[in-house]
Order: C-alpha cells, then structure tokens, then sequence
C-alpha cells in the first residue's frame, strides 16, 4: 500500500478541492456574490477545458503524419451518430465499435 | 419523505439517461488507469465529478505528474463555483447537514434542476426538491460507476478504451457549440492545444484553456458592443 500513498493524495486533494468549490457560496451566503469578472469568465471554461482535452487526441494521427487515421475516422463517424440521434451511449459505444473495425481493417500506421 | 424531495428526484430519472452512460465510462477508464477495484469506487465516490475523473484517469494511465492532474481537475471543476453561488439561496437557513450534503452533491444536472423549480415554484420547498434532484443523480452516477468498474475490470487489453474520453468530451461539447461566443472559445482553444500539445507538464491544455476563455469573453464583448446602440433603444422603451 505504501506506494499507493500518491495516487490517496491525488484522490483525496482532488476531492476537497472539489468540496471547497461546491461550498464555497454555502459557506459565505449573505457576505458576498460571485464578483463580476469571474462570472464574465466562468460560462466559458467548459468549451474551452473540453475543446483544450478533445483535440490533440482526436488530430494526434494526422498531426504524426498519417493523414487518415482510425481514430480521426472513428471520432467523426461518432459525431455523425451524436448530431443525427443525440444520445450519449450510442455516440460511445458507437465510435468505440467503430474503432475496433477500422483497427482492424485500416493498415497500420504509426499510431494506434 | 417530504413530498418535494421525491418530486425533485423524479425530475432527475429522465435525465439520468445521459448521465449514467459518462459514469460507467469514468468506472472503466478507473480500473484501466491501474486502480484497483476498491480505488476505483473510493475515488469516485470522494470526487464525484465525471469530467474531472476521466481526465485525472486519463493522466494517470499516461503517469503524468500528479500536481499537474490536480490543476486540470480545478480548472475543469471551477465551474462549480457558478452552481454554489446559484444553489445557495436555495439552502440558506437550513441547517448544517443539509448544507455540506448538498454542496458535496452538487452537480450540473442537480442545480439546473433546482433552478428551474425556483422559477416555476417560487413558494414551495426548493431545498427539499434539491437535495432529492441530488441524491437521486448520487446514487444512480455512483451505481453506474460500480458498473463501469466491473466491466472495466473484465475487458481484454487492446481495447483502445481511452478513446472513450474524447468521444464522452465531444458529446458533451456539441450541444455548446449552438452558441457563437462558445463556439469561439472552442475553436481558439482547440487550435491552441494542438500547437502546443508538445509541451510538458500539459502546458498546452492549460495554455489552451486560457486561451478558448479569453477568445470566448472578447467575442462576447465584441458581440454585446455591437449590439449596444439597439440593445440601449429597447432597454428604455421596456423600462
């Protein structure tokens, strides 16, 4: 267990952080509101933080330079299922499945 | 229980649909991280927030550094500082209890609800309706979530199951892309993280992140700028 010691940090800070931004307006309700500039800011943190995480793993092949690989593939089929039927699981289980066949029909590249 | 508790929870169960699919995604991607089973559910439990997990998930299996999936978990959770500041009417002058469940539980999908029941039931219990909305999205994330470590533990390797993050992200971020100042932070931060994407320590995604946000404010200014002179007109005729 001793070397699992980082990972309990990790785990555990993450999650009182997480508390403490939850119960950060419980804790001070009636001494303060959000101050103008952050909430200026806030709504846009989702898109950007998703786009920031999606992108360089859905370009990573064409950008190692195997113009069409199956993830790049796979991720726009799904997104072909997420705008024609807007349901989530379809869209996973989806491009998942999409993925395996291209993985295994598509030759190799330099990245899989 | 009281009668707005389970009203509030009842008006979770549709929208459990779209959640509990992302909750057996954060279980799988858990185990396939190298956490033990118990690990998995522990670290659910205590962090309780999809997008967060499946990106500290997501750095753990690539061993980053532990400081650095930290920081990108706060920057993905900051937006529960919006949430506290919504929900907190709703629970001012209930006691203590009441209050560290409800902003332990705290979710998008909870405090949507509990805004849309204020506006459509200004007298009643929001409170009640809340902490149910809550513990109904509690109990069934934490049940998927179980799932998830599960499945995640009896799959063969090879799978690619990481894929599984960006395709979670896309279908969370394409209904976001409707709205133009959104779709600016998406695109700048996009572009951002793939120029950077080979620095260390993920700089990029924070780089990225910081970018999509400023690009996002400065077209939205832009856009209320424009707007001004007959936003102005109209304003004072309603006034």
């Amino acid at each position: 267990m001793l070397d699992r010691w980082p990972i309990w940090l990790l785990i555990l800070g993450i999650g009182a952080a997480n508390f403490l931004l939850r119960y950060s307006f419980l804790l001070i309700f009636g001494r303060g509101s959000v101050p103008e500039p952050v909430r200026e800011v806030l709504p846009f943190i989702p898109a950007a933080a998703l786009a920031a995480i999606v992108a360089p793993q859905v370009f990573a092949e064409p950008l190692a330079g195997h113009l069409v690989g199956p993830r790049l593939l796979a991720w726009l089929g799904a997104m072909l299922v997420a705008w024609r039927t807007r349901n989530m699981p379809l869209t996973i289980a989806g491009g998942l499945a999409l993925l395996w066949v291209l993985q295994a029909v598509l030759p190799a590249g330099p990245i899989h | 229980m009281h009668s707005d508790t389970l009203r509030g929870a009842r008006a979770m169960l549709p929208i459990l649909l779209g959640v509990t699919p992302i909750a057996v995604v954060t279980g799988v991607a858990a185990v396939q991280a190298g956490l033990t089973k118990p690990e998995a559910m522990c670290s659910s439990v205590v962090m309780y927030a999809a997008a967060a997990q499946l990106v500290v998930y997501d750095l753990m299996r690539q061993h980053a550094d532990l400081a650095v999936a930290f920081a990108a978990s706060c920057v993905l959770n900051l937006r529960f500082l919006m949430y506290s500041a919504g929900v907190a009417p709703h629970l001012q002058g209930r006691g203590r209890l009441p209050r560290l469940l409800g902003a332990y539980a705290l979710t998008d999908q909870a405090f949507g609800l509990s805004m849309v029941e204020r506006q459509n039931n200004p007298g009643g219990n929001t409170a009640a309706y809340y902490l149910g909305a809550a513990a109904c999205m509690w109990v069934a994330y934490q049940a998927a979530a179980a799932a998830g470590i599960l499945l995640g533990a009896g799959l063969p390797p090879g799978l690619s199951m990481d894929f599984a993050l960006p395709l979670t992200f896309s279908a969370l971020l394409a209904p976001l892309l409707s709205r133009p100042e959104l779709r600016a932070a998406a695109l700048v931060s996009a572009a951002t993280a793939l120029s950077l994407r080979g620095l260390p320590n993920n700089a990029g995604f924070f780089a990225a992140a910081l970018s999509g946000i400023a690009a996002g404010v400065a077209y939205q200014r832009g856009a209320a700028r424009r707007a001004r002179p007959a936003g102005c007109a109209k304003g004072e005729s309603d006034a």
